[in-house]
């Protein structure tokens, strides 16, 4: 067993991959927050850290925090070994010279050099996730310099695409193969409820516009009642009215798809393929190989090699399940050709990744407004006065006590820097591995209300 | 803080709840936890190290934070016991409960404790439940005041339905994937149900029993022309074991949040009206995978619940 098997299920050993190779600078002063937030990276298995150190932090002393000698405590949470290298704040200038760092984490800091608040040279610039607490209060926004990509944004639901619509030969052949003449009542309840749906379409072929309603109505008054009466408790029959949809082309991708091609084209011509993130400029890449398979094969998308679990006899889902992954190689192989034509070096297992979750590619707009505005223009976090107060704590701004933040001042919560702490680390582990959907780009967290508010920034 | 608190579970919501308690410098901590530590704890259980596994994880755990903060004012004991042999004596004990179960049936043992304690002490002693769980990104928070809000049955049709709703035809006859195959092993070739597991983990046999299960899966998926290129131990033990995957981030999300509540109800900041209801969200669940989304609620009582209605005068 591997120590990471539990989080291995959540992203996979690419994931995982990346996260050991990170190297991730931290700015601020030693506080619960900034121990929490290193605690969880380095559970996770990331092992390098610079941290530039301020030693500006008045309001907490040794009994705030968990770890008395946070170094030394981090080395038996990840037996590869860790290195936290502490840097002091005169040098916080290599931060933009020499950038190697995957993400900075700037927490309960202010003081950050004029590069990174103003962008000065935002082609070298990693991501940046600035954090505070207060109270029962706290705040994390990022900060990207480039638009960040995500192939496996895994979403908990996706409808599969079949393509009983619009069949390949081999598909149809197959099809063809199945006739309900030639089956009894048994044999016709171990097919898969995708045959049932393909055969209605075909019994449907003189209609122009097929709906919904058209095939559960041609189910049941054509499927039970003329070819086979007794299989209205079949498993199958079933399993074909609940998933009737999955037989009508599912074009709602095309439209995001295309935003996503156009993105790229225009993200190329921007960059002039000067991406900070290899892993962005490969996708980036990918994205516009696919524009030139989708032009050849007439807008068709890779078929996908696996097809949901159905009720069936094994041995013809056996056989489906072949027909389906013989055209996602066909397919994949054609692909990589056009990638490879593009770029040599994309590894084959992003490929496959990229062609298994075309439909799910997410892109990341950054904001255009520089840090600076966002720790300094009133204007912009008016409306969320929760911000503006924690903001104020964090400038070590005077804050006076109102009725309005009155709950600010009511006790320390060690949670809620448990909390942020958390949800910092969370961020950079989909930063790093280009999995799931990060925030974009501010969330306050509310502990008196249980509340999450996210905005852009 | 002057307090006595039960923490369920030293697992991963276990470990990051003793961690929030002690910062809170809360005046007893009892945790309880019948597991040892293995391996593949520790990517979250960060009290323990490579050289704890095998050993309980309820000692391990107060001893970590004895070693690191010697001289502490906390009354730390821990019990390496199952939870359901324990009275309703032992529970009276303390004045919350938090929870960091994976388990279901526990979970529904204390609360039927907590609503017992009500009845027995004719609402003298109400002992707030909060309960939290994780299922990889995801999580959720329930807070229980028995007597004034619903209780954890209350919710129970929200859980989702198990994975156990195979067809056996499907497993017997028609297997079409590795779940299935693997299924068909751990019920008719190498019944779980019958192996001795306490004899297995004293004799150390229960790499043997797994790899045998491999075997046989790696066997039964040829004869029924099923793809193994996933096929590997981990994969069988996902199944074996319903593994659900777990990750520092979120589980330190949902203890700090069972945490949050536990302070705001010991600060008083819950306000009950006069018809004896709560005014606040007892209910959250928490959603790290797209951004991070998060939703309070007030579960009502449920009138008929089959634990808690005894509480209510009936209408």
């Amino acid at each position: 067993m591997n120590r990471y098997d539990r989080q291995l299920r959540l992203w996979g050993s690419a994931g995982q991959d990346l996260l050991s190779k990170a190297h991730i600078c931290i700015i601020g002063p030693e506080n619960s927050l900034l121990q929490e937030t290193i605690k969880n990276l380095v559970l996770v298995g990331i092992s390098k850290f610079t941290w530039f150190k301020s030693n500006d932090a008045p309001a907490y002393s040794q009994n705030d925090l968990f770890y008395k000698d946070l170094i030394q405590d981090m080395v038996p949470l990840n037996p590869r070994g860790v290195s936290i290298i502490q840097e002091s704040m005169f040098n916080i200038h290599e931060i933009t010279q020499n950038n190697n760092f995957s993400i900075s984490i700037v927490i309960s800091e202010t003081n950050i050099p004029e590069e990174l608040l103003r962008e000065l040279s935002s082609s070298e610039l990693s991501p940046v996730i600035m954090s505070h607490t207060e109270g029962l209060y706290g705040y994390v926004y990022t900060k990207l310099f480039e638009p960040h990509w995500v192939i496996e944004s895994r979403p908990d639901y996706e409808v599969p695409s079949l393509r009983l619509d619009s069949p390949w030969d081999e598909l149809r052949e197959y099809m063809d193969t199945i006739r309900f003449e030639t089956l009894d009542e048994y044999s016709m309840a171990e097919l898969p409820y995708v045959v049932l749906l393909y055969k209605v379409l075909q019994h449907l072929h003189s209609s122009t516009q097929i709906d919904h309603k058209m095939i559960k109505d041609t189910l049941t008054n054509w499927y039970v009642s003329d070819i086979n009466p007794k299989g209205t408790n079949d498993l199958n029959y079933d399993e074909a009215l609940r998933y009737a949809h999955v037989a009508l082309p599912n074009e709602s991708y095309k439209v995001g798809l295309q935003k996503l091609i156009d993105f790229s084209q225009q993200d190329d011509n921007d960059r002039s393929n000067q991406w900070r993130d290899n892993y962005n400029r490969q996708i980036v890449t990918l994205v516009h190989a696919l524009s030139i398979y989708l032009d050849s094969n007439c807008g068709d998308l890779m078929v996908n090699a696996s097809i949901p679990d159905m009720e069936s006899s094994s041995k013809i889902f056996g056989e489906l399940q072949q027909v389906y992954r013989n055209k996602a190689t066909r397919d994949l192989t054609e692909f990589s050709g056009v990638v490879h034509q593009l770029d040599e070096s994309i590894p084959n297992d992003l490929i496959t990744s990229f062609s298994c979750n075309v439909k799910n590619i997410k892109r990341i707009e950054p904001t255009a407004r520089p840090i600076n505005d966002f720790l300094t223009d009133s204007k912009l976090t008016e409306p969320y006065p929760i911000l503006s107060t924690l903001l104020k704590f964090q400038k070590h701004q005077q804050v006076e006590r109102t009725s309005d933040n009155k709950s600010f001042f009511l006790y320390e919560s060690y949670p809620t820097t448990s909390f942020i702490g958390g949800l910092i680390s969370q961020e950079v582990i989909k930063l790093i591995t280009h999995q799931y959907i990060p925030i974009s780009n501010t969330l306050i967290y509310d502990g008196m209300h249980n509340n999450i508010t996210s905005f852009k920034c | 803080m002057n307090c006595s608190v039960l923490i369920l579970g030293a697992g991963g919501l276990g470990c990051e709840i003793l961690k929030n308690l002690v910062m809170c410098k809360i005046s007893s901590i009892h945790i309880i936890d019948m597991d040892t530590i293995e391996l593949t704890n520790l990517n979250r259980q960060f009290l323990f190290s490579d050289e704890d596994i095998g050993k309980p994880k309820a000692t391990t755990a107060i001893k970590y934070i004895e070693t690191h903060f010697p001289n502490i004012p906390i009354r730390l004991i821990p019990l390496v016991c199952d939870l359901t042999t324990l009275n309703i004596e032992f529970y009276e004990q303390f004045d919350f409960i938090i929870s960091g179960l994976d388990a279901i049936k526990p979970r529904r043992f204390i609360n039927e404790i907590i609503i017992q304690i009500v009845c027995k002490s004719t609402f003298e002693k109400v002992i707030p439940f909060i309960d939290g769980g994780t299922e990889g990104l995801k999580g959720h928070v329930k807070t229980i005041l028995p007597g004034f809000t619903a209780c954890w049955e209350c919710s129970i049709n929200t859980l989702p339905k198990g994975q156990d709703t195979l067809p056996m035809c499907t497993i017997i006859n028609n297997p079409r994937n590795l779940k299935h195959v693997i299924e068909y092993v751990i019920t008719i070739i190498y019944p779980l149900d019958s192996i001795k597991w306490d004899d297995v983990f004293a004799d150390d046999k229960s790499d043997k029993i797994y790899q045998n299960i491999l075997d046989a899966s790696f066997t039964r998926a040829k004869e029924f022309n099923i793809d193994t290129s996933e096929l590997n131990l981990a994969y069988v033990m996902g199944v074996i074991k319903r593994i659900i995957p777990s990750v520092s981030t979120m589980n330190a999300m949902i203890a700090a949040n069972t945490c949050n509540e536990f302070l705001k109800i010991y600060h008083d900041m819950i306000e009950i009206t006069d018809s004896g209801t709560i005014q606040a969200n007892n209910f959250t669940i928490l959603n790290g995978a797209e951004g991070c989304f998060s939703y309070s609620f007030q579960y009502e009582r449920l009138k008929n619940c089959s634990a808690c209605s005894k509480l209510y005068p009936q209408t």
